[in-house]
This record gives structure tokens, C-alpha cells and sequence, in this order.
């Protein structure tokens, strides 16, 4: 049986929107698996991201709970937020946001280093992520500036489960890369998550929620459709394909 | 024209705490300069109005009575040409003890004379005086220069009781009159009373011959030199010169000292507020470079926008200079009396709004330059360069601290690499921490030394300064008396010196005279500290004073060449002596120096120490009522306690003001830059938060990344501190006195420790920034 590793009850957010209250997520009930790798879609404004970032323990709920495990994280204060998501959650953004005036490999390391003491292991661990994703040595010297979008969100992704964090999340990681460079990033995300680490990924692209064994879609705040598309895997892709399309279809995508 | 003003009230509405901070700085600054611009020409013309007012020869030259000779006159008509010669006596008590308005007694050097003879050398023009009628029913009616009303509190018809050799004479006020020299406790103040009365004092007084007369840069030196040449005597010892000059150097001294301090702190708030602005300023243009990128191309011309930058601050500086410029005109007045109450005299001028208005204009010209000149650098970025952010190259510098080879916390490695890829910003915050630093470490060391109030000042006169002083009158064996007077219970010690510090010596090729200072065993002084050599051992060894080696160049092992009675003699200089009795012009020697000196001179005063708990008031009335006439007691620190009280008070409290206010300009100086760099970094925060890093630790490394050019500029003030403040002393009072190391060094960790704080504190708005901000929806 799935065990969950995260899960919402009655979950909402909301932003004061020059006086007005605007409901982003509106009394969400979710369960994320361990080991799942979920793709969450639904249109622009559909609190998609919104959903991402309160399940990450980046944003605190307007109301609800957000359980990690047995634990109720939702009443926590951000900076036990921050002490949650180091230890617990990687986190890939569209744009990167890779620190500027760090190397590649220093970029990697301030994510560890704050939960690990500075050790020869953990060097070679950031490099050898950094290589399995295409990075070489010459490579992981470089500053931010110096790389192209696919390889700075490589770099994004080692800084995410350098650390082994039980779970990944990923805001849309191929919205701004070409059709090589995001099939590049998504054998990455495959591989974090077939080592049994789960992944939760926004995205608004078909060929990304491929990737996913489950798939959400979100409407005005809320859960309108649960797929369950089974273990990504390359020989079954058209099979994977039609089930998608006819949900997406079904949700009015 | 309305392009650029949009654009700068957009800045300033995006920052207005940044705003807020400039215009503070600029008021500030206003102030301290305006109370400098104003005042300083204020205190000299306040002098010589009331000097001009008061109708006053410019020039007096006074000769002990025995020592007067008519070819003292003579010549100052033959050599100098000088026929209007007022010649006329006066009475002088060293140290003469006044009750003041609240009972409490302080000394005061007193001069006496008569209503006639003040006539003949003022107009005895009266601020304030009774009818005549009132004045025929008072028994010793007294006229005082406007200094004891001003400075002293003394009111008309106020009793006025002056206690001379344990007698008091009472005397009654009826008149305050504008006078020109003798006018304050630095020269000596000069009183008016009845003939009767004047004959009463002169048995207990020493009367001098006084020679009135208007010279320009009279030549004192050389009038003493062709008065001993024409009459083969020794005349000119003793012989005291005022002038104009030095009656306003003497009673204006402490004040300019206090404005001096102002002067200091004006120079080290503009200093800082300078900075800010060229700080934030290029700030401002680093964060906006993408906006100045698409005003550009919007057809901004670079220069309308560095003038936008410009004109923001002309509006922030120039609002908060122009309240500055308006507190400054209101507060005129106030300092108008202040200076009233520390020369002493009536300070007539109004309130000028020009030199308001001149500070104002200067302040903001001196903001519009430098955000001028910084805002140049826009003019250096053409669209596509502003698009990048300003980035010509791709970024191809050294990873100086790689973490891979991190030995420290990880925070710590963060502002260290930090404040390495913002060097020059950091060098520019060392700056103003290292002058912030020398301003707060001065003033907390003026406060400390001004904690005992006027004693501080007291230990640096460079003479003893005991708590009586029995000065002989008749030629009364002085080692019987000293004898008696070391065996009363209530004394601690006593030591033997020589004349009351008035007597006065011709130094040959000098062109001012030295003060004899004469104690046979210096070791047994308690406030003559030699700062270099050793203390005179032989009759032709003496020590002088830190202003002899100073102004007239004198080092231990010259020769100096002292004129006494009836021979010069060469000295040998053994040792300097911190001091500023008269002026830092004390030549100290033993008896047997005084006496190869002048054969004659016997030891005459005897410096009396008191125990802990004795009543001074009650141990001189036993010495009078032991000894009556032939002695003559005073008390040294009375006097010291009349003249350096007020303005021992007034700086220490002003030290401690100005403590505070350059901590709160350093306060808002860092905490612009922290808010600033949060502004700034507001990205590379969200991606820290989102990476497991609590708001504590970013407050933390935005704390530590202030501390190197913190602990580099606090540890040069503290070192540099210790010349500074020895240079302010010796230039200014011409004695050696030393910031205290331990103060130092506690109050530079103070201050590195209040920057830290200050910086952690105010970036305290990264608790705000949630990394919902990298979302993309």
C-alpha cells in the first residue's frame, strides 16, 4: 500500500489583492505518495504553483493542514519552515535562480552546506552529480553567467537532491529550455525519482507530465482530476501519450 | 524639465526611507555647520562690540607700585609715540573668594579701582544701574562689568560679598557697566568702588601702576628690554601686558574650544552624509539598470535621467537642509545667549538669516556635486549594456574562497564572499566607520575625561594645585610657620613654593613672558608631571612647559636665557611639564635656580594639602584667626573651580550629546546600507530561504559582512585617536593629555558591536521576503 509522505487537509491559500481577498486554493485535500513522481497541470492562475510552493513548505497555508509524514508543518514559523525544507525537500525553478556570484560547484555546496559539515565526501558527491548531469570539472568553475539554460537547470537540479531530500518539487523546469535541453532535464528527474526519492512537478507542458505515474489537475484553486498514469516508461510512450490526451481533453484542456 | 521631476518623485516615493535618511543627514549637518558659521564670527564680534561700546584704551601695561618708574611712561611717548598715556593705581587680589548667587565661593583674580580713575580709562557706560537716590542711601555700593551679571547670575541690588584674607567685605551691586580689558576670570575682572572703599582694601591688596593707551600689536618684549636698559633697574618683572588681543583670546578660549568640538562632529556628519548619497546613489544604479535600459530606448536622453537621480536628492538633501537652515535661524538666539553668558558679555547682534540661508545653499550644493558626479556614470551606459544589468563581460573573476575548501561556517564564507565581490562598496563603509569612529571615540573620551568635572582640567594645570595656599606678607620666618601649619591635624602635607603664579619673567628672544613656578622637591608634587626628561636638580637646571616647546621650539638640553633682577642667566631645560598655567608658559625651578636668578627672592608660599573630610572654609579661618596679617590665605583650586567649571560642565555634557548623535548618524548609515542590500539581493535571499536558510542566519551574514571594514576602520580610529586627541590638547591648551587605552578599547568593541547589531537589526526586513517571489505564475 502507498504510503504517504505528504498530505493536505482542507488546504487554503489566499493574497490580499489591493484590499480584495483573492482565493487561491480553496479547501484542497491531497495525498502525495513516497516514491511518486506527480505532475501537477491545470491553466494559467489555476494555483498550480501556488499549490507547489504551500506544499514545499516555501509559503505557509492561509488555512488548512499540511502534514510531512506525521508531522503538522503547517503551524510552523518560517524559520522552522527553512530548518523543514533543508533536510526534507529539493526545490527546481523555471528560471534557475542560481546565485550569480557563485561557481557552479559553490552553488551545489551552499545548498549542502547547510545541513552538512564541509567534508571530502560530500565534495566528491557534488562533482560526481555535477558530471553524471554533464557537468565537468572545467564546467563546475564557471559562474552562472557562463552557462547555457539547460546546463545552469542541471546545475538546479544537483543543488535540489544534493542534499537527498526525501522529496523533490519542481516549478515548470523546462519553461524556458529547447526540446533537447528539457529531454536532458527530464531523464534527470526520472532518474531522481526511480533512485526512490518522489518528485512533484508543475507543468504546463504535455511531454513533461509524461514523465509523471500521476497526474493532478488543479481548477480554481481546487482537485478537478487524478490520473493515474503508472511508471514512466519509454516503450510505452504512446500508450502513456493517449491516456494523457484523453484526460487533458476531459479536463478541458 | 517635468520629465525629470516625475522620474525623481517616482525614486523617492520607491525609497523613502533612503529619502528620509538623506534629508536627516542633510539637517544635520546644517545645524552642526550653521552653529559653527554663525557663532564662530558671532563670538568675536560679540567681544568687540562690547569692547568698542565700552569706550577702552586697547592696551594696558601693569607694574607692581615698588616696582613703577615715571621713565616707564616716558618712554612709551619718546620711543613709541604714544602721548595719550592714562597712568593711573588699581588693586589686585590673586584669588579673591566671591559668594555667588547660590552660597557657593569660588576664586577670582580682582582688580580694584575707583570711580575716577574709570572715567578717565572707559566711558563707564552702565547696562544697568539704580537712580542716584538709591545710590546715596548704600553704605559700599559696587559696580561690576557685565561679566557677573551674564556669567555669574549677579543682579542689581544683589549683595556682593568678596572675602579677602578671611575678612569678608560686603559690598552692594548697583551698576553693570560694558568694560573693555580686565573683563573675565581668565585675565582678571575689574571692580569699581568708592574712594573710601578703596582705601579700606589697599593694606590687604597689591597695588599696581597702570599705564592705559590705544597701540596696534604693541611690542611688550621690547618695551620691557628699553624699560630695564633706561632705568638700570629690573623694572619689567612682574609687569603684566593686556591687549585687546589677548583679553579676547583669554576670555573666548574655552568657548572656541567647544566650538571646535561642534566644528569636529559638523565635519564628520557632512563626511557622512556625502557618503550616503554617492552609496546609494550607486546603488540606485545598479538596481535600475534594467529601467534605465528601457528609458533609454524609451529616448530618455542619459543625461535627463542622471539628472533625475540628481534632482532626488537636491529634493531630499535640499528639504532637509533648508529645515536644518530654519532650526539653525531659530536657535540663533539661544546661542547668541550663550555666548553672551561664556565671554560674559552683552552679545547685541540679531540673528543674521544670510548665514542660514549661505549654509543651507552650501550644504545642498556640496549633496547636488557628489550625486552629480556619481550620476555621471549613467551617461556611460548605452541601452543593451543597461539591459544586462550593466554587464560589459561575462564574469570571469577568481573564486578566492571556493567552499569546497570551507573550514568555517558557512554563513561566515557567505559574507566573506560578499563583501569581497562589493569591495569598493566596503571600502567606502570603512571610511565612515573609521571617521564616525574617531568622532564617537573623541567625544567618549572628552566625557571621560570631563567626569570630574573642572578636576580634569585642574590635574592639567601643570602647578599644584592645593586646597590652600598661605601666601607670607611680612618677612615672617616661613619654616616656622611651615612648621606649625604641617603639624595641625587637619593637614595633610605641606609643601614650599614661591609667589602666587602671577610673577612673571622676561625669557630672552622670546616673545612671551615665562610664569615662575618654584618647588624645591618636585617629587612631592602631586600635579606636575614631567612628560619628557627629568625635574630640576641644580640651580641652573629648570623644566618648561609643553607651549614653550611648542610655540617657540624649546627641547630638553637647550639652553633658555631668563632675565632676573639684576642679571641673566642661562638655563639648562631638563624636562617638559604637560600645563596650561597662563597659557602653557610656566619655567619651573628650585630655590636655588630662583635664587641665582634673583638674589633676594625667599620662598613665600606654602602649599597646604587638606585631609579627606576637613572643611576648607573652617581650616582658613583658624590660619587667619593663628596668624592675621602677616599671611595672606587662598585657595588655588577656587580659582581653577570659578574659571573651568562652566565649561568643563557644558563639554561634557555636549561629549555625551554628540555620542549619541553619531551613533544614530552611524545607526542610519548602516541601516540604509542593510536595507539597501536587501533590496539588492532580494533574489539571491529568496533563493537562500528556499534552500534551507533561516531569515536569522541572511540577517546574520548581512551583519557579518559589514564587520571587516567595521573592525579595519574602528581598529585605525582607535590607534589614530590617541594623535588626534594628543594633538587637539596640545594645540589647543598646550598640555599632553592621553585617551585612555582601556576607554579606547572598550568602546571600539562597543562600536563594532553596536554596527553588527545595528546592521542585524535593520535587516531585519529579509524576515519579509518569502520565495513565493521566484514564482513564476
Amino acid at each position: 500500500m502507498a504510503v504517504s509522505i505528504l498530505k493536505t487537509q482542507k488546504l487554503c491559500k489566499s493574497f490580499s489583492n489591493g484590499g480584495n481577498m483573492q482565493h487561491v486554493i480553496k479547501n484542497l485535500d491531497l495525498d502525495i505518495y513516497e516514491g511518486d513522481f506527480t505532475v501537477i497541470m491545470g491553466a494559467s492562475g489555476s494555483g498550480k504553483s501556488t499549490l507547489l510552493y504551500a506544499l514545499s513548505g516555501m509559503d505557509k497555508p492561509s488555512m488548512g493542514k499540511i502534514f510531512f509524514g506525521e508531522t503538522d508543518i503547517s503551524e510552523y514559523s518560517n524559520d522552522q519552515l527553512a530548518v523543514f525544507r533543508r533536510g526534507n525537500c529539493g526545490f527546481v525553478f523555471q528560471s534557475v535562480h542560481l546565485l550569480e556570484n557563485q561557481t557552479v560547484l559553490d552553488n551545489v555546496l551552499t545548498g549542502a552546506l547547510i545541513v552538512q559539515k564541509n567534508s571530502k565526501e560530500l565534495v566528491n558527491r557534488a562533482k560526481e552529480l555535477l558530471t553524471r548531469v554533464g557537468l565537468d570539472e572545467e564546467d563546475q568553475k564557471k559562474y552562472p553567467n557562463q552557462l547555457s539554460g539547460g546546463e545552469a537547470q542541471r546545475v538546479g537540479i544537483v543543488r535540489a537532491i544534493i542534499n537527498n531530500p526525501k522529496i523533490v518539487f519542481a516549478d515548470e523546469p523546462t519553461g524556458a529550455l529547447n526540446s533537447a535541453s528539457s529531454k536532458e532535464v527530464l531523464d534527470i528527474f526520472t532518474s531522481v525519482n526511480k533512485s526512490g526519492q518522489s518528485v512533484v512537478m508543475v507543468t504546463h507542458d504535455f511531454k513533461t507530465a509524461l514523465r509523471g505515474n500521476r497526474v493532478i489537475f488543479v481548477r480554481d484553486g481546487g482537485i478537478v482530476g487524478d490520473l493515474n498514469l503508472g511508471t514512466f516508461d519509454e516503450e510505452d510512450t504512446k500508450n502513456r501519450r493517449d491516456r494523457l490526451s484523453n484526460f487533458l481533453e476531459e479536463m478541458g484542456w | 524639465m517635468f520629465k525629470i521631476l516625475r522620474l525623481s518623485a517616482f525614486n523617492i516615493n520607491k525609497s523613502k526611507k533612503e529619502s528620509l535618511a538623506i534629508a536627516f543627514l542633510s539637517l544635520v549637518s546644517v545645524l552642526f555647520v550653521g552653529i559653527i558659521v554663525t557663532n564662530v564670527g558671532r563670538i568675536n564680534t560679540t567681544f568687540y562690540d562690547s569692547f568698542k561700546s565700552s569706550g577702552s584704551y586697547n592696551t594696558v601695561l601693569s607694574f607692581p607700585a615698588d616696582k613703577y618708574r615715571e621713565d616707564c611712561r616716558i618712554i612709551l611717548e619718546e620711543e613709541y609715540g604714544i602721548e595719550d598715556v592714562i597712568e593711573g593705581d588699581a588693586l589686585f587680589s590673586v584669588g579673591a573668594s566671591v559668594i555667588d548667587t547660590n552660597d557657593e565661593k569660588y576664586g577670582i583674580n580682582m582688580y580694584w579701582v575707583t570711580p575716577s580713575f574709570e572715567k578717565q580709562i572707559e566711558d563707564f557706560v552702565m547696562i544697568e544701574s539704580i537712580s542716584e537716590d538709591e545710590l546715596n542711601l548704600i553704605a559700599h555700593p559696587i559696580w561690576l562689568p557685565t561679566y557677573f551679571k551674564l556669567n555669574r547670575g549677579f543682579e542689581l541690588s544683589d549683595d556682593f560679598i568678596v572675602e579677602l584674607n578671611g575678612t569678608e567685605y560686603p559690598f552692594t551691586i548697583v551698576g553693570f557697566y560694558e568694560t573693555g580689558l580686565m573683563a573675565g576670570d581668565a585675565t582678571g575682572v575689574k571692580c569699581v568702588i568708592t574712594e573710601e572703599d578703596y582705601l579700606l582694601l589697599e593694606p590687604i591688596c597689591s597695588r599696581f601702576v597702570n599705564l592705559f593707551f590705544d597701540s596696534e600689536d604693541f611690542p611688550v618684549s621690547e618695551y620691557q628690554e628699553k624699560c630695564d636698559e633706561r632705568t638700570s633697574e629690573n623694572v619689567s618683572t612682574g609687569m603684566i601686558g593686556f591687549s585687546e588681543e589677548i583679553e579676547k583670546n583669554a576670555e573666548t578660549q574655552f568657548l572656541k574650544m567647544f566650538i571646535s568640538f561642534v566644528g569636529f562632529f559638523s565635519v564628520i556628519t557632512l563626511a557622512s552624509a556625502m557618503f550616503l548619497v554617492r552609496h546609494k546613489i550607486g546603488n540606485d544604479i545598479e538596481d535600475q539598470m534594467q529601467q534605465i535600459g528601457v528609458l533609454e530606448a524609451l529616448g530618455y536622453k542619459s543625461g535627463e535621467i542622471s539628472l533625475s537621480y540628481v534632482c532626488e536628492y537636491f529634493l531630499s538633501g535640499g528639504i532637509g537642509a533648508l529645515i536644518g537652515g530654519c532650526i539653525t535661524y531659530l536657535i540663533t538666539p539661544i546661542f547668541n545667549n550663550i555666548i553672551s553668558v561664556m565671554v560674559g558679555r552683552t552679545c547685541n547682534s540679531d540673528a543674521s538669516i544670510w548665514s542660514s540661508v549661505g549654509v543651507t545653499v552650501f550644504v545642498t550644493l556640496i549633496i547636488v556635486i557628489f550625486a552629480l558626479s556619481k550620476a555621471h556614470s549613467i551617461k556611460k551606459l548605452p541601452p543593451v549594456v543597461a539591459f544586462r544589468k550593466g554587464i560589459k563581460t561575462h564574469h570571469f573573476g577568481k573564486n578566492l574562497f571556493p567552499l569546497e575548501k570551507l573550514k568555517w561556517n558557512i554563513n561566515i564564507r557567505i559574507a566573506m564572499n560578499d563583501f569581497f565581490s562589493e569591495f569598493k562598496s566596503s571600502i567606502g563603509i570603512c571610511i565612515c566607520i573609521l571617521i564616525s569612529s574617531i568622532a564617537i571615540l573623541f567625544a567618549i573620551s572628552a566625557a571621560y575625561f570631563f567626569n570630574d568635572g573642572y578636576m580634569a582640567l585642574v590635574r592639567f594645570m601643570g602647578t599644584e594645585v592645593p586646597e590652600v595656599t598661605v601666601l607670607l606678607q611680612d618677612d615672617t620666618d616661613i619654616n616656622e610657620i611651615n612648621a606649625e601649619i604641617s603639624q595641625m591635624s587637619e593637614v595633610r602635607k605641606t609643601l614650599l613654593t614661591y609667589g602666587d603664579f602671577t610673577q612673571k619673567i622676561k625669557v630672552i628672544g622670546a616673545d612671551e613672558s615665562g610664569t615662575i613656578v618654584v618647588f624645591d622637591d618636585y617629587s612631592e608634587t602631586e600635579n606636575i608631571a614631567v612628560s619628557e626628561g627629568r625635574f630640576p636638580e641644580h640651580d641652573n637646571e629648570v623644566m618648561i612647559s609643553v607651549g614653550w616647546r611648542e610655540r617657540s621650539g624649546y627641547s630638553v638640553g637647550d639652553s633658555i636665557t631668563l632675565q632676573g633682577d639684576d642679571s641673566t642667566n642661562k638655563y639648562l631645560i631638563t624636562g617638559i611639564v604637560g600645563g596650561m598655567l597662563n597659557g602653557g608658559t610656566a619655567i619651573y625651578m628650585n630655590t636655588d635656580g630662583l635664587i641665582r636668578l634673583n638674589p633676594n627672592a625667599t620662598l613665600n608660599n606654602i602649599a597646604v594639602y587638606l585631609n579627606d573630610g576637613v572643611v576648607k572654609e573652617d581650616f582658613e579661618n583658624k590660619l587667619n584667626d593663628l596668624y592675621g596679617e602677616s599671611i595672606k590665605v587662598g585657595s588655588m583650586l577656587d580659582l581653577a573651580k570659578g574659571q573651568m567649571e562652566p565649561i568643563a560642565n557644558v563639554t561634557r555634557v555636549f561629549a555625551i550629546v554628540a555620542e549619541f548623535i553619531i551613533a544614530g548618524i552611524v545607526a542610519v548609515i548602516l541601516g540604509i546600507i542593510s536595507v539597501s542590500s536587501v533590496k539588492r539581493k532580494k533574489k539571491d535571499i529568496g533563493i537562500m530561504k528556499s534552500l534551507g536558510y533561516s531569515s536569522k542566519d541572511l540577517m546574520a551574514q548581512m551583519a557579518m559582512r559589514i564587520l571587516p571594514p567595521t573592525i579595519v576602520g574602528v581598529s585605525i580610529a582607535s590607534i589614530g585617536i590617541f594623535y588626534i586627541y594628543r594633538y587637539f590638547w596640545i594645540s589647543t591648551f598646550s598640555v599632553e593629555v592621553d585617551a585612555v587605552p582601556g576607554v579606547v578599547i572598550v568602546t571600539g568593541i562597543l562600536v563594532i558591536m553596536f554596527c553588527y547589531f545595528v546592521t542585524y537589526i535593520s535587516a531585519g526586513r529579509i524576515k519579509k521576503i518569502s520565495v513565493t517571489e521566484l514564482m513564476t505564475e
